[in-house]
């Protein structure tokens, strides 16, 4: 096994790069919006394809230039284009078949290597799964994608929720790379049973094995073990803020690597938003996917929801927008602090942001840690704005998600960020307005309550900031193809009422 | 909740004692029901459906009956209610006559012959407990203070936009209101489960007018367009038990899927848009089908655009489901009693779009202000889309058929 | 031949000449050197420091003892022994390494940073710089000490180096001419380039929007 990733790792290492994919994502999009004949289509990504080699390898023997790339390097990128971008873009045809395969492979791979761990440890007995990040990607993938073809589209999407929720919430103390890694963790810890890591447990994990993929919302590590998972780009935008610049003008070298780390983070989640603007809002992201069990149980009780009025959504935004970006200039003030760690007389914690983030007390339950059963759980934190801060918010969470669904994310600044993508990026929503007939049932089942798309009347290209791809208005939609989802040029779902009607 | 109309000024109800006049509705619907019965292909189990609709007795049956105007009352509500809805569009011109003795005679017929039918003392009007009445247009809202002082009325205030923004909130209100004066009214109580029942069944018979509307695009010699009106109007207009009409549609459905015309067809393809054609006053669609044309698809909101569109809720609340009611049945409408003719012109046009129809037949009633100022943008628009097009805007009265069966052939002659 | 048919005869071709190149790429092995330039100490080069005097050492009075960092960033060793320090003449010098300074940036077992030390007088140090080599195909024994020792008693014996990157070699201009646009001569600022991309993301993104396809 160790043999064979070490054989995968060094031949698919230009697959692993952010361009390939958003290359081939751009290529596929003119082949598909600019180009007629079908062998065309199928060439112009082929041929961008060994070209992105070519080019990797020539780049390659400059030293300078492969760490440059070499430091943008995920396994998760090259899922995404050999097993996601093709599960969307093949002809379901009779021969879709032979492409599932791959996604089989992955999952048969996975499997193995966990098994394989298992026998190599010197250590018996169960000490979770042992897996290495690539084939976890891999098989995660390969299940969405072979679960799509057997479910209908909102079970397929909870059932994506639910998978990613799990590998995202307990990946942490789950899934270790091998024993040796797994034996580090332990050392590390100060207390060996799944619990919230402190900050000095989770720095040098962050530089392990180059874990640089950023997904601009939670995980955070306030999961259990959570440190291993670190994703959210709020921290990483406190990072950043936390850099020393004067030092790394003079050329200290850690400092100057965390600064190559945080802005090849920050360059892997624009690739990664440019493609998916702001569909892990609606797909991915696990904050939204505890808090639709909420939701649920508003449903189970028959409570209706409630519109957010226009004051509501304007206040939410603004707030979500003062607050994160007051508390990105606390993560900026807490360099200055003196010997007390107080600044100006207030005390500051190094990541003010999740101290008033509701992930913090919604991550730690939700993943079982051990020291959330507590209130306000292992934060040493807690005093006067904080206290404040994270009380209200994670009140906000719960009861916005209680009674008017989608409310809270508008105010989630993580969203915002790909929200700013929804309109020009890959995905698009686009509407026939001559088939509308304004019934308005689209902005009923949008969990964020937007009606642009069912006031827009002209324009064909209906994307707006809110949106978070859920793709319930176009499931929901009466009239067929009014409402259709674009990824990249191609439609990958339609509005059809009669078709769902008449497959049951 | 208060009440709409005042006790002030209570008339006593009268009924007219024609029985010549009575007697002319009867020969109306025979003749209807001979031409129907002469068409050249129909479906083997359309006698379900004609006696449905050309049932006489009308005596109250098990369930109390609610009687509503126009196509913007929620029929799925007033089932979960447990009583029967029945729409009082009446479309006989003999009773317009008797309308007219009491109603102003320059007004559309339509009403006329809706209050006409009250006048009848064993009209099925008569036999409805209470009545529901859209705001739509002027005709209906001042009847329903006339119509007070027989039945209890209930006037569903609509918003004069289809504007979500202003207006849902209070159409909202509208609908719960309309569901208290129900409860009230019948001493019944709303069955939740029954309510989503009736939505599924709904949206089951949308989907079968949608696929005999396909069928029809195809083939449009497989079913009549005077049979099609039928059956949909045999759901609406007559005390019906759904679920029954739903399978034997589905039957019939069936049965025009497999009907291979014996050669190909050269009658010309046409879309229908306008007033209301209801049973027996289908003169026009008469007229259509002896000149040699086919009739693809409509806009009407008594013929297949009535049931086109489904009630779809996300949620299964009693709110949410007043709410997708209020949706589909006020803002999908495409009435011109609201301010933008929008809904209307791009339905006209996907419909020639879609079933590739090469004209369009505007249909208007006389003395309707609303479809006739309507007219001008649909002659203007369909113009500047070079889609040739006829007017034809007449009464219920039968007299006039020859004028228009010269007029339709002329327009036929130029495809 | 039909249309079809070489459509797949060029895809075929392409994959071999890929395949091909695979294998060839991984064979070319590569050497680096930078050149060191001595210069006397500074202040803060005393700071860590111990104390007293090392009695292990026996130096002439001419001779001095010249530390420094290495923190070229092209500068990557899997071995210690793939180092080797050559003086302006062309003769090799010993160097001892400091464990203890190892750096590695992606946490493999390859060495991106190191502290070193060598042994030299005045005289071959005011002949020129001095050229340190590092490469897979080097090996020299290299003495590799846990930490470097600088003692106060002795402080004008010690000498430091800054180095500064040579010119890259002929017969590598082939392949790094069509990439020297790219890399910053400030050799530790090339990370910037990071925003490259972001930018013309940003900017599609931009364009995308005001025109719509």
């Amino acid at each position: 096994m160790n043999y064979l990733y070490g054989i995968l790792s060094q031949y698919l290492t230009p697959l692993t790069s952010p361009f390939f994919l958003l290359g081939l994502i751009l290529s596929v999009d003119i082949a598909f919006r600019k180009l007629n004949k079908l062998t065309h289509k199928v060439l112009l990504p082929l041929i961008f394809g060994c070209g992105f080699f070519l080019f990797y390898i020539v780049a390659g023997k400059n030293a300078e230039t492969a760490k440059w790339l070499g430091r943008l390097n995920n396994p998760l990128f090259a899922v995404l284009a050999v097993i996601v971008v093709p599960a969307i873009f093949l002809p379901r045809g009779k021969y879709y078949k032979f492409f599932l395969i791959l996604p089989l492979l992955a999952i048969i791979l996975a499997v193995a290597d966990i098994i394989s761990q298992i026998l190599a440890s010197p250590e018996k007995g169960f000490h979770w799964f042992l897996i290495r990040p690539g084939y976890l990607i891999a098989a995660v993938a390969g299940i969405i994608v072979i679960a799509q073809n057997f479910l209908k589209l909102d079970k397929f999407r909870n059932f994506t929720r639910a998978t990613v929720l799990v590998v995202l919430l307990f990946g942490g103390f789950a899934f270790r790379q091998n024993y040796t890694d797994y034996k580090s963790m332990i050392e590390r810890r100060q207390n060996t049973t799944p619990d919230i890591m402190n900050i000095s447990e989770t720095t040098p994990v962050m530089r392990f094995d180059n874990r640089l993929v950023y997904i601009p919302s939670a995980p955070c590590r306030f999961a259990s073990d959570g440190g291993y998972v670190q994703g959210c780009i709020m921290e990483l935008t406190q990072r950043i803020h936390q850099i020393n610049f004067d030092k790394v003008f003079a050329g200290d070298p850690s400092e100057v690597s965390l600064l190559a780390i945080a802005l090849a983070a920050l360059l892997s989640v624009t690739v990664l938003a440019y493609i998916g603007a702001r569909w892990w809002c609606g797909w991915i992201c696990p904050l939204s996917t505890i808090g639709e069990l909420f939701n649920f149980l508003r449903k189970l009780i028959g409570f209706s929801y409630l519109k957010p009025t226009k004051t509501a959504r304007i206040t939410a935004v603004t707030s979500g927008v003062s607050l994160g970006l007051f508390s990105i200039n606390l993560a900026y003030l807490y360099t200055k602090i003196d010997k007390e760690g107080k600044f100006m007389g207030c005390k500051i914690p190094i990541y003010p942001f999740c101290k008033i983030c509701p992930g913090q007390m919604v991550c730690p339950v939700a993943s079982m840690a051990d020291s959330s059963y507590f209130v306000l759980p292992g934060m040493e934190w807690l005093f006067g704005f904080f206290k404040v801060g994270v009380v209200a918010l994670t009140g906000f969470f719960v009861i916005g998600f209680m009674t008017s669904r989608r409310i809270f994310c508008r105010f989630c600044p993580m969203g915002m960020f790909g929200g700013v993508f929804n309109r020009g990026a890959m995905l698009a929503i686009k509407k026939d307005p001559r088939k509308c007939n304004g019934c308005g049932i689209c902005n009923e089942v949008c969990p964020m309550d937007i009606n642009s798309i069912q006031k827009e009347m002209v324009k064909t290209d209906v994307s707006c900031f809110d949106c978070v791809y859920c793709a319930r208005c176009i499931d929901n939609c009466p009239q067929d193809k009014c409402l259709s989802l674009e990824f990249a040029g191609k439609r990958i779902i339609e509005s059809d009422f009669t078709k769902k009607m008449n497959n049951g | 909740m208060d009440k709409q109309f005042q006790d002030l000024y209570k008339l006593n109800q009268q009924f007219s004692e024609n029985p010549g006049n009575l007697k002319k509705q009867r020969f109306i619907e025979d003749e209807q029901i001979r031409f129907q019965t002469d068409l050249p292909y129909r479906p083997s189990n359309m006698t379900y459906f004609e006696n449905i609709m050309y049932n006489r007795d009308f005596s109250s049956g098990a369930k109390p009956r609610v009687g509503y105007f126009c196509n913007m009352i929620p029929q799925e509500l007033i089932y979960a209610f447990g009583a029967q809805p029945v729409r009082l569009d009446c479309g006989n011109a003999a009773g317009a006559l008797i309308g007219e003795e009491v109603l102003c005679g320059d007004i559309c017929p339509l009403a006329k012959s809706s209050f006409g039918a009250f006048l009848n003392k064993n009209s099925i009007a008569n036999s409805c407990d209470i009545l529901i009445l859209p705001t739509s247009c002027d005709a209906k809202r001042k009847m329903g203070e006339i119509l007070n002082d027989i039945k209890p009325v209930f006037m569903l205030n609509l918003p004069p936009e289809q504007n979500h923004e202003r207006f849902a909130r209070q159409t909202y209100l509208e609908f719960l209101r309309l569901a208290e004066f129900l409860r009230k009214n019948l001493k019944l109580k709303l069955s939740g489960r029954n309510l989503r029942k009736y939505l599924k069944l709904g949206q089951q018979r949308s989907l079968l007018v949608r696929e005999i509307q396909k069928i029809r695009t195809i083939n449009p010699r497989a079913l009549s367009m005077c049979d099609f009106f039928l059956i949909i109007q045999s759901s609406m207009f007559r005390p019906v038990d759904l679920e029954d009409w739903i399978e034997q549609t589905k039957i019939a459905c069936d049965e025009i899927k497999r009907f291979k015309p014996p050669r190909k067809s050269l009658r010309t393809k046409l879309v229908l848009t306008g007033a209301p054609i209801i049973w027996p006053n289908y003169k026009v669609l008469n007229l259509f089908e002896e000149c040699g044309a086919d009739i693809l698809a409509d806009t009407l909101c008594t013929g297949a655009q009535s049931c086109f569109d489904p009630v779809i809720s996300g949620e299964w609340t009693n709110g949410s489901i007043l709410r997708a009611l209020a949706n589909r049945y006020v803002y999908a409408s495409a009435c011109p009693c609201f301010i933008s003719q929008n809904t209307r012109i791009n339905r006209i046009l996907e419909l020639v779009d879609e079933t590739g129809a090469e004209g369009v037949v505007n249909y208007s009633l006389r003395l309707c202000q609303l479809f006739d100022i309507e007219n001008y943008r649909i002659d203007q628009v369909l113009k500047s889309k070079k889609i040739p097009y006829i007017n034809i805007r007449t009464d219920y009265s039968l007299e006039d058929r020859e004028q228009l069966r010269v007029r339709i052939e002329a327009f036929l002659e130029i495809f | 031949m039909s249309y079809i048919s070489v459509n797949k005869m060029a895809i075929r071709s392409i994959l071999a000449f890929l395949t091909v190149f695979f294998i060839c790429a991984n064979i070319y092995a590569v050497e680096k050197s930078v050149l060191l330039t001595v210069k006397p100490v500074d202040d803060t080069f005393f700071d860590y420091t111990e104390q007293g005097a090392d009695p292990s050492m026996k130096l002439n009075p001419d001779q001095r003892i010249v530390v420094g960092l290495i923190n070229v960033p092209s500068f990557e060793i899997k071995n210690t022994a793939n180092t080797a320090l050559y003086d302006s003449e062309g003769r090799q010098i010993p160097i001892t390494i400091d464990k203890s300074s190892f750096y590695s940036e992606f946490d493999d077992s390859t060495i991106n940073s190191m502290r070193i030390s060598f042994i030299t007088d005045d005289r071959t140090i005011k002949k020129g710089p001095f050229r340190f080599e590092w490469g897979d195909n080097i090996n020299s024994k290299n003495t590799v000490v846990d930490k470097i020792p600088v003692f106060t008693t002795s402080k004008d014996i010690y000498r430091e180096f800054t180095w500064e990157e040579q010119p890259q070699k002929s017969d590598l201009a082939n392949y790094s001419a069509t990439l020297d646009i790219i890399v910053d001569d400030k050799a530790d600022t090339y990370y910037l380039w990071y925003l490259l991309p972001m930018v013309l993301i940003f900017f599609m993104l931009i364009i995308r929007r005001l025109f719509p396809a």
